[in-house]
């Protein structure tokens, strides 16, 4: 280590500093310190949701520099009005980590009724959702998360987490397609009303 | 190909959940995005339960990334900026030839107070040099930054701010108009053993031009004189870390990377 690199007189936290808007207002315009301010934010939240969802270190790298990059072309593309930029930032993340884990996985074990392609789509911008409300914590969610009937909880996690498409599921779970879908639904209708976010008004689903 | 079925508003609702959670196979997200993008009804009920599952985002553990992962994040998005994958770079790119003549004459001293103002407040900032009794190597960056302003003071230069991962790294390169380059950066790890660092010109898609090597000793300054193929606005210097000497390639990891820009065009 060379002794002109002394220890930084300060070091940029969260409560200083520019918000997450104004960051992303940089990355549309090119600025690349604000690509650098944005990822220190965020990195270790991406790299986590990566690994988690790829149990591959090197491709959770690939899907954290892929998510970035996606943000940094696609800035201008964030919609305040339809979640926060974290939101936003680490749905990209989740995306593209079940889109890495799906490409790595041979193509035979898609679903036979498909139309046979063996690539998947382009990647596209996630389809993004706002939150139940602003500042929900780690420890809210896996309390709420802890309250949901252990089928239902299995159910969301693999739906989530595991990058299965839903006949993988059902096929894991040994349940008909009809089950996954109605636990998945009711346990994210229960994480919602635990969370706060007030009775649904419209996700009641077909008869 | 995109030979998905039609879907109704209630196939849709009751594709919902596994839709927001990212459970359903490409071709049935593709059902459903096109069947939103055409649907009149708003389909409330996926973002609501689309709410409930980014919740789920939250429950994650962090973790920390290789350090490695941010040069290379940030040399490809200096790429996009020069290359035009960046939307802004199109737009950078055409107040340029804009303004360039009128520009040369007018700004190229502003520019230069302006960029001189940067250096200042570099050398300034994070560093407390002359308290840690440092005056050599202050002096070593100070006359590699005045060689490189005077280069940049002639017509036809382009420079570019280096800079690294962490903020650890920082300087500047200048491109004369025969493709004469100044270096002067600091903050850079000592070379051990056959170490160099590689300056790097890209431009647009072309494979990376070596343009000179360098070791750095213990004070972490390179004060440096290389070779680009000319000087052209938009084109990436890096800088990496490599093995040994006379790489046709990078091999090592990028520690400081920028774009270079005609000084008059801003």
């Amino acid at each position: 280590m060379s002794d002109a690199r002394l220890e930084p007189a300060t070091v940029p936290e969260l409560p200083t500093g520019p918000t997450d808007e104004q960051l992303l207002a940089g990355l549309a315009a090119g600025r690349l310190e604000a690509l650098d301010a944005l990822y220190e934010r965020y990195k270790t939240m991406a790299y986590g949701i990566a690994r988690r969802i790829t149990a591959d270190d090197a491709l959770a790298e690939d899907v954290v520099q892929e998510a970035f990059l996606g943000a940094w072309r696609g800035a201008d593309r964030y919609v305040p009005g339809r979640g926060s930029v974290k939101t936003w930032l680490l749905s990209i993340v989740h995306h593209r980590a079940i889109d890495a884990v799906r490409r790595r996985r041979p193509t035979t074990e898609l679903p036979a009724e498909e139309d046979g392609k063996a690539t998947p789509a382009p990647l596209t911008m996630p389809d993004v959702w706002g939150e139940v409300s602003a500042g929900i914590d780690r420890e809210q969610v896996n309390a709420a998360v802890s309250t949901l009937p252990d089928a239902q909880r299995e159910a969301l996690e693999l739906a989530y987490w595991a990058g299965l498409s839903q006949t993988e599921i059902a096929d894991r779970l040994g349940v008909p397609l009809g089950t996954v879908k109605s636990r998945v639904r009711l346990a994210l209708v229960a994480l919602r009303r635990e969370l706060g976010a007030g009775p649904l008004e419209h996700a009641e689903g077909p008869p | 190909m995109t030979d998905h079925p039609n879907l109704t508003c209630d196939e849709v609702r009751d594709l919902a959940p596994l839709f927001v959670t990212g459970a359903l196979d490409a071709g049935e997200m593709h059902a459903v995005r096109d069947h939103l993008a055409g649907c009149a009804d708003a389909h409330a009920e996926l973002a609501e339960l689309g709410e409930a599952a980014t919740a789920l985002l939250e429950t994650t553990e962090p973790a920390e990334p290789p350090a490695t992962l941010k040069p290379r994040l940030m040399a490809a998005a200096a790429a996009d900026l020069a290359e035009g994958r960046h939307p802004a770079s199109a737009a950078a790119a055409n107040i340029v030839s804009l303004d360039k003549a009128r520009a040369r004459r007018g700004s190229r001293l502003g520019w230069l107070l302006a960029a001189a103002a940067v250096i200042a407040a570099v050398a300034l900032g994070g560093w407390n040099i002359a308290l840690r009794g440092q005056l050599d190597t202050a002096q070593a960056y100070r006359t590699g930054v005045d060689q490189a302003l005077a280069l940049a003071a002639q017509p036809g230069s382009v420079t570019a701010f280096l800079t690294a991962e962490d903020g650890s790294v920082s300087g500047f390169s200048v491109v004369g108009q025969d493709g004469t380059t100044k270096l002067a950066v600091r903050g850079l790890a000592p070379t051990t053993g056959a170490q160099v660092y590689t300056a790097w010109s890209i431009e647009g898609d072309n494979a990376p031009v070596a343009i000179g090597d360098f070791t750095v000793g213990p004070d972490g300054v390179a004060v440096a004189t290389a070779q680009a193929p000319d000087a052209t606005p938009g084109a990436v210097i890096a800088l990496t870390l490599e093995p040994n000497a006379g790489n046709q390639a990078p091999m090592g990891p990028v520690v400081a990377s920028g774009v270079t820009r005609d000084p008059a065009a801003g």
